[in-house]
C-alpha cells in the first residue's frame, strides 16, 4: 500500500507485473480446468525418412483380403538398444504377388536421432505374397530377434543371422501354414512358450477360407463393399511346438487348438488364471471369442463362454479385431480389451479371478466413447507413466465404400482412453494433440519406446498412406522403468515372465512379458512400467517361465534395466 | 378462391350456405380441438368437442375433428363414416383423405391408407401432411430413399409438421444416423410435447452419441408425459437399460421392474432384468427372469436364444451350479449366430 501511494510509477509496474502473473497463472491453470490430458502424441513420420505406404492392391471388387492387412513390428533386430520398425505389406490382386517395390514389406533401422534407414533389401526381408501380420521373437535363443510373417496362402519365418540379414527358413522350419495341402490365411501370430521348455513356440490365428476364385461380391457395382466374414468358412488356428533344432511341429490337433474353428484376427497372451502357464485369447470376427486355457503345457481347453469373454454382456459376439491382455486395475489379474466395429463398442473384460470375467465396457467409460468407432490395433500401456495402464486403439471402418451406405466414416481418428485409476477411463483423444486427430484408414499398431525416453510410443499403419510414427510427448515428469529381460533356462526374450513391481510408495503393478499386442502386430519386448511420482522402486519380482522367481530391490526408476535370469 | 365459390362446387351446397356465420363463431374452439388432436392431447379434444359437435352439419371442420377424435377413441365405424361425410362435403380438400389415410395407417390398413395418400396428393401435391403420409408408406415398403425425399419435402413445406419430423427421425434411427435422428426428434418434442415416443427415441439416439446427460433428460421427460392412447410401453425398459449401463443399479431396477409389469410377456424386458439381477448378485431372481425369458417366444429375434443361454450360463456359474452352467455353455457354444442385416448381400 505504501509503495502504491508513494511511487505511482512503481505501482504501475507492479500492477502490470501482477496482471502478467495473473495471466500466467490462468494459462497454467486452464488445462486442469478444461480437463486437458497429459497424454499427447506427435506424429513425426515426415522427419523420420520413412516413406513406406501400406499398399493393399485395392481392386474395384473390394475383396475381403484388402481390408485386413497392416501388421507392424517394433523390435531391435541389430541389438543396438534402439527399436527398429518392420511393416508388412499387401500384394497385387488377384495374383497376390509382390511384383513391385511398392508391395515390399519394409524394415527400417533406427538411427538413434529420430531418423530411420530403409534396410529392407540388405536384410532380405522384402517377403513374398500378401502379408498380414508379424510376430518378433528369438525362437532359437541365439540373442537375435527373428521374425514370423503371417499372410494369405503363405507364412514365412525369417531367421535373424546377426549380421543385419535374415534368411527365409520357412520350409525347413515347417511353418508354411499349409495343412494337408490347404493354404492358410493367417492374420496374427504370437510367440509363446506354452510348454515352458525354454523355447518359444508359435500360435497363429487363421481367418477364413478365401481365395480370388471364392470371392463374393457385396454392395452395388461401382461401390462394392468388403463382404462380411459370414460369407466364408472359418479356419482352425495353428499351434507349433518348437523342437529346438530349427524345426517346429504342428501340434494344433494334439493340443485341442484346431478343434475350435472361428475366424481369428487378433491374439493376446497372458496367464489369466495364475497357474504359471500362458493362456491364449483369440478375437474372432463375428464369432464367439476363444480363450484357450493352458492345461499344464500339454493341451488347451477352450473356455471363452464359461469365462465370460466369448460374448459381450448382451450375449452376442462382436466383430473382434485386435486384443490386448494386461492388468488394467493393478489387482494382479490380466484383463482384456478387444477392438470391434462401429456400434459394438470396444469390449473391456475385467478379470474377477476364479477363471471368470465380467464385461465392464460401459461402466468403465469406454462404451459410449467407442460406440461409433471401428478399431483394429489396440494396446494397454501406461502412456502418462502415472502407474495406471491406459488404452490406445487404431481406428477405421472396414470398407472404403461404407460411407456410401450410411454415415459410417471409413477414415477415423485413433482413440486414447486414460485410466483414471478407479475402474474408469476417459476418452482423451481430443486433447492428445493435433496429429492425433488425423482421420485415416488405420490398421495395425505396435508399441514401444522408440527414443528410450521412458514414454511408450506407437507406430500405426495406414492403408494407402504413410504410417503414423507417434512419439509420446506427454509431459508431467512421472517416473518409469523399462525391463529388458534375458532368460537363461527360460526363453531368451523372457516372453511369458510375470512381473510384480512395488514402487517406493507401496503402489503395486503387474505385467506379463509378450510381444503379441493388438492386431497383427508385435510390440517392444521390453516391459514398461510408469511409477508416477515414485523415483525409486522398492521391489521387482519376476516369475520366469522356468519357474524361477527373482527379486530385485531398491532400484532407481528412469532407466532401462537389463535383468538376467538367475 | 373464396368461401362461396368453394361451396358452389359442392353437392352439399346447403351445408355451405349455412355454415359461414356459425363456423366463424366457433372458429377458436374448432382450432383448439384441431390443435389438441395434432398434439395427441385427446382428452383435451374430447373435453372441447361437445361444445362444437352440434355444428357438424354446418361446419365441415367439425366433422373432420369428430372423425379424428373417434378414430383416436378406436371407434373406427363412426370415424370412417364421419371421414366419408367430410370428403363428400369438401371433395377438393386434401385434408380429408390425408386424415383418413393417417387413421387407416394407424389401424394397419396399408393399401387403403396408400390410396388415401395418393388421393390427397392428387388434390394438392404440396400438402405437407399427405406428403409425410406417403413418405412413411414408402419407407415401410423399403423404398427408403423415395420415402425420405417425400418426408423432407413435407418438412420443407411445413417445418411445424411434427409427424413428418417423427417419421424422418424414425428412418434415421433405423439407418443408425443418430445425429439426424436427434435433430428431428427434438423438433417433435418441441411441436408435440406430449409425444412420449419422441422422447424415447430421442433418449436412445442421444445415448448413441454418448450424450448421456441429454439422453437421461429425454427419458425423464418422456416418462413424465407417458400414458394415454399412445403410451410407450418401452420407456421404462429403455431408461432402465440406460441406467444399467451407468451402473445405477437400484434406479435401473425400479424401471425394469415397472417394464416387466407393463410387458410381462416380452423376452427383451425379462432378459434385461435378468442381467440386472445378475449384476446385483441376486442370482435366484436373475435365473428366474432368464428362464422366463427363454420360455417366452421372441419371433422377431430381438433377443436371441444364444443371448439367454449365455446369460444363464453366467448366472449358474456364479451360483456354483456347475452342471446347469455347463449345459447352458454347451447350448451357447452350439447356437447359430444369425447374420447381421448389413452382412446380407
Amino acid at each position: 500500500m505504501t509503495v502504491v501511494v508513494c511511487f505511482p510509477l512503481a505501482s504501475t509496474v507492479i500492477r502490470i507485473w501482477l496482471v502478467g502473473l495473473l495471466v500466467l497463472l490462468i494459462l497454467a491453470w486452464r488445462p486442469l480446468e478444461t480437463g486437458s490430458s497429459p497424454i499427447r502424441f506427435e506424429n513425426r513420420v515426415s522427419k523420420t525418412g520413412i516413406s513406406f505406404v501400406l499398399n493393399n492392391g485395392a481392386s474395384p471388387d473390394k475383396p475381403i483380403v484388402d481390408t485386413t492387412l497392416g501388421g507392424v513390428a517394433l523390435f531391435d533386430f541389430d541389438n543396438d538398444g534402439y527399436l527398429d520398425i518392420f511393416f508388412t505389406n499387401g500384394a497385387r490382386l488377384p495374383g497376390m504377388s509382390k511384383d513391385g517395390p511398392g508391395f515390399s514389406n519394409r524394415l527400417y533401422r533406427n538411427n538413434h536421432d529420430g531418423t530411420f534407414a530403409d534396410v529392407t533389401e540388405h536384410a532380405k526381408l522384402a517377403g513374398g505374397g500378401y502379408s498380414m501380420g508379424v510376430a518378433a521373437g528369438d525362437y532359437d535363443n541365439d540373442g537375435f530377434v527373428d521374425l514370423f510373417v503371417a499372410g494369405v496362402n503363405r507364412n514365412s519365418l525369417f531367421h535373424n543371422n546377426g549380421d543385419g540379414t535374415f534368411s527365409d527358413i520357412t520350409e525347413r522350419a515347417k511353418l508354411t501354414g499349409i495343412v494337408s495341402g490347404k493354404k492358410p490365411w493367417s492374420v496374427s501370430a504370437a510367440w509363446i512358450d506354452y510348454d515352458r521348455d525354454g523355447k518359444l513356440d508359435l500360435f497363429v490365428t487363421s481367418y477364413v477360407d478365401w481365395s480370388p476364385e471364392k470371392n463374393s461380391l457385396c454392395g452395388d457395382e461401382g461401390k462394392r463393399l468388403s463382404c462380411a466374414p459370414a460369407f466364408y468358412q472359418g479356419l482352425p488356428n495353428l499351434l507349433y511346438r518348437n523342437n529346438g533344432d530349427g524345426t517346429f511341429t504342428d501340434v494344433s490337433e494334439s493340443t485341442g487348438i484346431s478343434s475350435h474353428i472361428g475366424k481369428g484376427m487378433g491374439v493376446a497372451i497372458a496367464d489369466f488364471n495364475g497357474d504359471g502357464f500362458p493362456d491364449i485369447f483369440v478375437a474372432n470376427d463375428n464369432e464367439r471369442n476363444f480363450l484357450f486355457k493352458n492345461i499344464g503345457g500339454k493341451t488347451f481347453e477352450e473356455m471363452g463362454v464359461p469365462a465370460g469373454v466369448a460374448f459381450t454382456e448382451d450375449g452376442v459376439p462382436v466383430s473382434g479385431m485386435g486384443a490386448d491382455f494386461r492388468d488394467l486395475n493393478n489387482d494382479g489379474r490380466p484383463d482384456l480389451v478387444e477392438t470391434a466395429l462401429d456400434g459394438e463398442t470396444f469390449p473391456l473384460f475385467v478379470n474377477l479371478g476364479h477363471e471368470s470375467f465380467s464385461e465392464s465396457t460401459y461402466q468403465s467409460g469406454v462404451g459410449y466413447a467407442s460406440l461409433r468407432k471401428s478399431g483394429w490395433g489396440v494396446g494397454i500401456y501406461d502412456f502418462d507413466n502415472d502407474g495406471n495402464k491406459d488404452i490406445f486403439t487404431a481406428n477405421s471402418h472396414v470398407s472404403e465404400n461404407a460411407p456410401l451406405y450410411g454415415q459410417h466414416a471409413y477414415k477415423q481418428s485413433n482413440s486414447v482412453f486414460r485410466n483414471l485409476g478407479n475402474g474408469k477411463f476417459r476418452d482423451v483423444s481430443a486433447q492428445a494433440g493435433a496429429d492425433f486427430a488425423n482421420a485415416a484408414a488405420h490398421r495395425g499398431c505396435a508399441f514401444g519406446d522408440l527414443d528410450n525416453d521412458g514414454r511408450v510410443d506407437a507406430v500405426v499403419s495406414i492403408i494407402a498412406g504413410k504410417p503414423e510414427i507417434f512419439y509420446n510427448t506427454s509431459a508431467g515428469g512421472n517416473h518409469w522403468i523399462l525391463l529388458q529381460l534375458r532368460g537363461k533356462s527360460s526363453n531368451r526374450d523372457g516372453i511369458g515372465a510375470a512381473v510384480k513391481l512395488t514402487s517406493e510408495s507401496g503402489a503395486i503393478q503387474y505385467n506379463d512379458a509378450t510381444t503379441s499386442v493388438g492386431y497383427a502386430s508385435s510390440s517392444d519386448k521390453r516391459m514398461h512400467f510408469g511409477t508416477g511420482k515414485d523415483a525409486r522402486i522398492r521391489e521387482i519380482e519376476i516369475s520366469w517361465p522356468s519357474g524361477k522367481v527373482q527379486r530385485l530391490s531398491g532400484i532407481a526408476a528412469d532407466q532401462i534395466l537389463s535383468v538376467e535370469e538367475p | 378462391m373464396n368461401f362461396q365459390a368453394i361451396c358452389g362446387l359442392f353437392a352439399v351446397a346447403a351445408m355451405c350456405q349455412a355454415q359461414a356465420p356459425v363456423c366463424t363463431q366457433l372458429k377458436s374452439s374448432i382450432d383448439a380441438v384441431t390443435a389438441a388432436l395434432d398434439k395427441f392431447q385427446y382428452a383435451e379434444a374430447a373435453r372441447i368437442m361437445p361444445a362444437i359437435e352440434g355444428a357438424r352439419n354446418e361446419c365441415p371442420r367439425v366433422l373432420l375433428a369428430m372423425a379424428r377424435l373417434r378414430a383416436a377413441q378406436k371407434n373406427s365405424d363412426q370415424s370412417g363414416k364421419l371421414f366419408e361425410r367430410y370428403m363428400q362435403a369438401q371433395p377438393n380438400d386434401a385434408e380429408g383423405p390425408f386424415r383418413f389415410g393417417e387413421t387407416l395407417l394407424r389401424a394397419s390398413y396399408f393399401s387403403q391408407a396408400d390410396a388415401m395418400a395418393d388421393r390427397a396428393l392428387a388434390l394438392n401435391p404440396d400438402h405437407s401432411g399427405a406428403l409425410a403420409l406417403k413418405g412413411q408408406l414408402l419407407v415401410m415398403r423399403r423404398q427408403t430413399d423415395d420415402g425420405v425425399r417425400m418426408l423432407e419435402r413435407a418438412v420443407q413445406l411445413d417445418p411445424a409438421n411434427a409427424e413428418a419430423h417423427f417419421q424422418l427421425g424414425a428412418v434415421f434411427d433405423r439407418l443408425k444416423q443418430p445425429e439426424n435422428a436427434v435433430k428431428h426428434f427434438e423438433s417433435v418434442a418441441h411441436l408435440r410435447p406430449a409425444d412420449q415416443r419422441a422422447y424415447d427415441y430421442l433418449g436412445l439416439n442421444l445415448e448413441q452419441l454418448g450424450e448421456t446427460d441429454r439422453a437421461e433428460s429425454a427419458f425423464q421427460r418422456g416418462l413424465a408425459v407417458n400414458g394415454g392412447p399412445l403410451s410407450d410401453s418401452f420407456l421404462d425398459f429403455n431408461y432402465g437399460r440406460f441406467l444399467l449401463k451407468q451402473n445405477r443399479l437400484n434406479e435401473s431396477k425400479s424401471h425394469l421392474d415397472r417394464a416387466v409389469e407393463i410387458a410381462p410377456r416380452v423376452r427383451a424386458v425379462l432378459y434385461e432384468r435378468g442381467k440386472l439381477n445378475l449384476r446385483m448378485a441376486r442370482y435366484q431372481d436373475a435365473a428366474r427372469d432368464a428362464q422366463h425369458a427363454l420360455d417366452t417366444p421372441d419371433p422377431s429375434q430381438v433377443i436371441l436364444d444364444l443371448q439367454v443361454y449365455a446369460l444363464l450360463a453366467e448366472i449358474y456359474s456364479r451360483m456354483g451350479d456347475a452342471d446347469q452352467a455347463a449345459s447352458y455353455v454347451h447350448l451357447a457354444e452350439s447356437a447359430k449366430i444369425p447374420r447381421k442385416p448389413a452382412e446380407r448381400k
